[in-house]
């Protein structure tokens, strides 16, 4: 029972779209909602995101943030919270899959359609559909792309050295209208990983935990019936099979998108699914056991004696996967104490392609390393010299530590899609082209111990495998484009 | 200055004028070009105006005096066109009403058009116009178009005829409406089916919702799976109400659902669980077992979601905290930060921790926390060290590694660390004794020059120091040079503080404290005229002079023997059960039962449709003795007549004067069992009818009146009832 619901741009207060469906909240909700926002930035900070939830005289605003924009609804009534944030999340997706992609200008251009979709999937405050098939047959508005230039060049760059921006797959509207005249038949298949793991200070893992997402943008034509079939290793209730788990992928948790059809999961861990149209997320899982982590980053934190304002932190990372895979784009950063007024750097061995920065205003020491191979290890020294005297609790200050990086054919959870089988049914369709990523990003975060050494660690890393049935070159693609403009 | 802004003002409003004008003329002008584009869709010149208008109106600017020239174009073959002219037209009818005739035509030929796609928004934009004259003719059309052949017209009556209820209660409930909505049930396609069931439900939401008997709930049971995911929310929602007959039957509906809880939406998810939750409160077993089984799939949604679906989830975790104390204490791991959440889902995530931590696992979950307090958002700081300060009163082995590790942070010298962690320290003091400090207590001299001693830190560090630190031999002097510069201090309460300081200290170390606390007392009678201070300053002067050893007791320093108090998440957790299990309420943290008040006025206004007020001047101990009386009325009967609008309520209840106001305490009300709609009923077969009614705060609040059958005299009357504390607040007026 929504009654309004509205798109703000935070940045200069716009209401870019607004629709009421019930009449019983006040016009100006999207006002009211700015100056609740307005004076919470003031009291919190500019950089704090609100709590998702805000009540103005018996009004009650729910919002998620996303794509730099609010997709906010009004309420009277005690609705579900988790519905009502599910909605707003999927109406954001399906403006993204109709439009092509989401930002302000695109809203402005695309006012239309994206009213029209609006009226069809809440009505009267009831969500009514999100199914991207029934939606289409209900717009009559062409999608209006943003112009860009060099549109094609930009995506050939995005493949050859993927992006960490996950999800990004594609910028491109779904087929609207009539599937005969588009050219594109092609599947993107994304499994996103998030490792999270803290160590203590000797190394020892402490807490590690995959959290596993396939996400399946779909361009197929006629929504043909696809097989995807994970690793057979994989463990679904670890308590009553009975296998080796030195080996086995145990799933604590699992589950999968309406559209699949999983009555053959649990035999031979297969799954027949009919994508529908646009981004979905076909299956989520979390894994809390045999997980082999990529990196691992040792610190050291030394007073240097005789010098009371001057402090070492050495920072060693190890890439802990095959020799024949490569990180690139590492990105570590380092917060160090207060009091640090500078920072030079000592590099320790064969350094090629690594950089390192301090920022003095949020006190943060930004090392990248352009490529680093599996198994080798690179360290960096910094000798931070503060203003005052270190203290010894100084060492407190220096983490937590992320890092960030990229790595091409490698996952942490060895999940891996062993077949994937399009059912065609139409052959005079243009032949299908499949593109398959998998992305770990992983986020660590390390304790205080006995010796106040912080540890704390992010990574992320892409592995980008594309199979292409006809084996068609970018060129073609390339010509392929022009052909729809 | 003010005359500039004005003149701006009127100069944009008259550039939009301009605008507005110049987008009517458009509109008439050019001549309607519709070509064929290459989907062999109609698409007509006219568009992109139509299309600005929207734009225009959407910023805020008053578009309705296009409304005549956009009808014009909604009668195109342009279904965009088509679709936006029926927007426009629907926000702006009301203000236009005597223009909307021309419309009807439009509307008229659209209903009857081949594609359902146009019935459908025909019907809808017709329902949303909020013109009680056309109701007539809404009804018509929607009765006709529940029998349309294709379903999405079906559908689109059925959630119409919600917005004509609004319009016109009585209307809708008198025409065949209703049975005619409980027959297409039966439809086979299932969005008609759910829409329907939102629509009676919300219609008949005066009589608490649509009956949900054994067979409707078994029909829905049975076609559950044809539900989309949202459907399935909104269905799962209403059914919550059904009581099954027996344990069999329970379980039953429970396999048949159980893929609910593993659905990727986690509004179906959620909805399953209350379901659940509801159907398994009379079998403990059960019930305790299904905790276990909804933990996952929470804890599931904490790691893969949209950060606000996560702060709602840990929202549920933490309801869940009350009914099954072990459940998550072995899950404290997931509730640990991670990188790049917002801060108000740590900030919640800290609550959970410091609710779960127990005696085996707090220690790393204070080590965990630690680890947040050197990050550079304040907010998150703070709340880590309360946080951590929390768990070691609750759990007491840990508080000395607290105490190590507070001492390690003090030492680091960051000023907003130092402040938080010494009001903390103050709060344990209550419930510790000093010598459990006696490492920390070193630290004290050596940071009070960090400490804003004009904040709350400020009082709090002086009563550290002449506690666990009154054997410091720094101690008086740091008093001492505070006494000095008491100009500096200007805050009251760290006036008294020094005071009590001063004087604790000097009970204990008088040969060193004598001095210092005479200059102080003269200080503060002679430079400082705030009355507290002084009369602190007397009363401990006073005390001092009659009797030292009294002094001694009544001053001397001891842990109180106390309970934490509850606060107010904590009450509302034990009191409200798990019935708003996904809901807002949760959020809020109190109950919003229902927002009737709407839905209320309308059927005040269907049952009585005139109005007269008299005077009369006796019974006016009518509503006087409690609130059973008002409820089993025995000596006086009301008027089955009467009706009152809310506006004429509303001119009443400032008129009429005050006859009884008084707070009752009642036991007739079980406290969690209180609910709006019973109330309402129970007055309202006393004749006692309810013209609004809602939360309040911690309760409910109804506006009621009556009329004495003999007297005529109409009473109104204001009744707050506290769930909490079973009191009532009445009110009660009357003409004098």
């Amino acid at each position: 029972m929504i009654s309004q619901f509205f798109i703000l741009s935070p940045h200069r207060g716009d209401t870019l779209v607004f629709r009421d469906y019930r009449n019983e909240v006040s016009r100006d909700a999207p006002d009211l909602l700015l100056d609740k926002l307005t004076n919470w930035h003031k009291e919190n900070g500019q950089e704090q995101a609100p709590p998702p939830f805000f009540e103005i005289d018996g009004v009650h605003f729910l919002f998620i943030q996303t794509h730099d924009l609010y997709f906010v609804c009004t309420t009277k009534f005690d609705v579900s919270p988790f519905m009502t944030f599910e909605l707003l999340d999927r109406i954001a997706t399906l403006i993204k899959d109709f439009c092509g992609s989401l930002s302000e200008e695109i809203l402005r251009l695309n006012s239309g359609l994206v009213y029209e979709l609006l009226d069809e999937i809440i009505d009267c405050g009831y969500p009514q559909t999100t199914s991207t098939d029934k939606l289409k047959s209900y717009v009559y508005e062409e999608p209006i792309p943003v112009k860009r230039n060099n549109i094609i060049m930009d995506s050939l760059a995005k493949l050859k050295a993927p992006s960490i921006n996950i999800g990004n797959s594609n910028c491109r509207p779904i087929n609207i209208r009539d599937e005969r005249n588009s050219r594109h038949n092609e599947i993107f298949i994304d499994i996103i990983e998030r490792v999270v793991a803290s160590f203590a200070s000797n190394g020892m893992t402490v807490q590690a935990e995959i959290d596993g997402s396939i996400k399946v943008k779909s361009y197929l034509q006629g929504n043909p019936e696809i097989q995807l079939a994970l690793n057979s290793n994989i463990i679904l209730d670890r308590d009553s099979e009975i296998t080796d788990d030195r080996y086995g992928i145990i799933f604590d948790d699992y589950k999968f998108h309406d559209s699949v059809d999983v009555s053959g999961f649990k035999e031979n861990r297969r799954m027949t699914i009919f994508p529908p149209e646009g981004e979905n997320i076909i299956m989520n899982y979390r894994i809390t056991s045999n997980i082999s982590l990529p990196f691992r980053v040792f610190p050291l934190v030394l007073h240097v004696p005789g010098h009371p304002k001057r402090m070492d932190v050495t920072i060693r990372i190890r890439a802990d996967f095959p020799e024949d895979k490569i990180a690139t784009k590492c990105t570590i950063i380092i917060p160090l104490p207060h009091v640090t007024q500078s920072v030079s750097y000592e590099q320790l061995n064969d350094n090629a392609g690594q950089s390192a920065q301090y920022d003095n205003k949020i006190q943060k020491v930004i090392l990248t390393i352009n490529k680093l191979k599996g198994g080798s290890e690179r360290s960096i020294k910094l000798k931070l010299t503060g203003s005052v005297p270190y203290l010894p609790a100084a060492q407190l200050e220096v983490g937590p530590i992320n890092l960030e990086f990229d790595i091409q054919n490698y996952t942490s959870s060895k999940i891996q899609i062993r077949r994937l089988k399009v059912h065609e049914k139409n052959n005079a369709l243009p032949p299908q082209r499949r593109w398959i990523r998998f992305y770990t990003i992983s986020e660590k975060m390390n304790k205080m111990k006995e010796k106040l050494i912080y540890e704390k660690e992010k990574n992320e890393l892409i592995l980008q495998k594309k199979i292409e049935k006809e084996n068609r070159d970018f060129s073609t693609s390339k010509i392929r484009r022009k052909d729809l403009e | 200055m003010v005359a500039m802004v004005v003149g701006n003002l009127s100069f944009l409003s008259s550039q939009q004028n301009r605008e507005v004008t110049e987008l009517g003329l458009r509109l008439k002008d050019a001549s309607d070009n519709v070509v064929t584009n290459q989907f062999g869709l109609q698409v007509s010149s006219k568009r992109p105006i139509i299309k600005r208008v929207l734009e225009v109106m959407a910023s805020g600017i008053d578009v309705s005096p296009l409304f005549g020239d956009v009808v014009k174009v909604a009668s195109t073959k342009d279904l965009v066109q088509k679709k936006l002219s029926y927007m426009y037209i629907a926000t702006q009818a009301e203000r236009n009403a005597d223009l909307v005739i021309l419309a009807v035509n439009t509307f008229q030929k659209d209903l009857q058009d081949e594609n359902p796609l146009v019935r459908g928004l025909a019907l809808r934009t017709l329902c949303s116009m909020r013109l009680s004259d056309y109701v007539s003719y809404m009804l018509e059309s929607l009765i006709h178009a529940l029998g349309d052949t294709s379903s999405y017209v079906r559908k689109t009556a059925l959630t119409s005829a919600i917005k004509v209820f609004y319009l016109s209660p009585k209307h809708v409930l008198e025409t065949s409406l209703i049975d005619r909505m409980y027959n297409i049930l039966r439809d086979r396609d299932p969005e008609v089916v759910t829409n329907g069931i939102v629509a009676l439900n919300e219609i008949l939401s005066s009589q608490s919702g649509m009956t949900i008997n054994k067979q409707i709930a078994h029909y829905l049971f049975q076609r559950f799976r044809e539900f989309n995911e949202w459907h399935q929310c909104l269905v799962m929602n209403i059914l919550c109400r059904y009581k099954p007959e027996s344990e069999e039957e329970i379980f039953e509906i429970m396999n048949l659902l159980d893929d609910g809880l593993r659905h990727h939406n986690s509004g179906v998810q959620l909805a399953t669980m209350k379901l659940f939750i509801q159907l398994t409160l009379d079998i403990p077993e059960v019930h305790e077992d299904l905790y276990k089984r909804i933990k996952e799939p929470l804890l599931t949604l904490l790691s893969l979601s949209i950060p606000e679906i996560v702060y709602t989830c840990l929202e549920h975790l933490y309801l869940l905290v009350y009914p099954s104390r072990k459940l998550l204490q072995r899950d404290y791991k997931q509730f640990y930060r991670r990188i790049n959440e917002p801060s108000y889902v740590t900030m919640k995530k800290l609550d959970l921790l410091q609710e779960i931590a127990t005696e085996v696992n707090s220690k790393e979950i204070i080590d965990e926390i630690s680890g947040y307090i050197t990050n550079d958002n304040e907010q998150i700081t703070n709340k880590s060290i309360q946080t951590i300060a929390k768990i070691s009163l609750k759990i007491e082995n840990v508080l000395t590694y607290t105490l190590e590790i507070f001492t390690k942070l003090l030492d680091a010298r960051i000023e907003n660390i130092i402040s938080n962690i010494i009001i903390v320290l103050e709060g344990l003091l209550l419930i510790k004794r000093p010598k459990e400090f006696d490492n920390l207590s070193l630290m004290l001299p050596s940071i009070w020059l960090s400490i804003d001693l004009n904040s709350p830190a400020g009082p709090a560090f002086l009563n550290l120091l002449t506690t666990i630190g009154s054997s410091l031999p720094e101690s008086p002097y740091i008093l001492e040079s505070l006494i000095r510069d008491i100009d500096h201090y200007p805050s009251v309460s760290f006036h008294i503080q020094l005071l009590n300081s001063a004087v604790a200290l000097f009970l204990k170390r008088p040969a060193e404290c004598q001095e210092m606390l005479v200059k102080l007392f003269k200080t503060i009678i002679e430079c400082i005229n705030q009355s507290e201070v002084c009369e602190r300053a007397e009363f401990l002067f006073q005390l001092l002079k009659c009797d030292i050893s009294m002094a001694k007791k009544i001053l001397a320093y001891e842990p109180y023997k106390i309970t934490i108090n509850l606060n107010k998440d904590r009450i509302y957790n034990q009191f409200r059960p798990l019935h708003e299990f996904n809901t807002l309420s949760i959020i809020w943290k109190k109950s919003l039962n229902k927002f009737v008040i709407n839905s209320v006025e309308f059927i005040v206004q269907k049952k009585f449709s005139s109005y007269n007020i008299m005077n009369f001047d006796k019974g006016l101990n009518l509503f006087d003795k409690n609130l059973v009386n008002i409820l089993k009325v025995d000596d006086f009967t009301f008027s089955k007549t009467i009706s009152i609008d809310a506006d004429t309520f509303r001119s009443c209840w400032k008129k009429f004067s005050n006859r009884n106001q008084k707070e009752i305490l009642i036991n007739q009300f079980k406290t969690t069992t209180v609910n709006l709609n019973d109330i309402e009923y129970m007055f309202e077969k006393n004749n006692i009818l309810t013209i609004a009614s809602g939360n309040f705060n911690y309760g409910l609040k109804f506006f009621l009146y009556a009329q004495e059958e003999k007297s005529q005299i109409i009473f109104l009357c204001e009744l707050k009832i506290n769930i909490q504390t079973a009191y009532v607040d009445i009110c009660i007026k009357s003409v004098k």
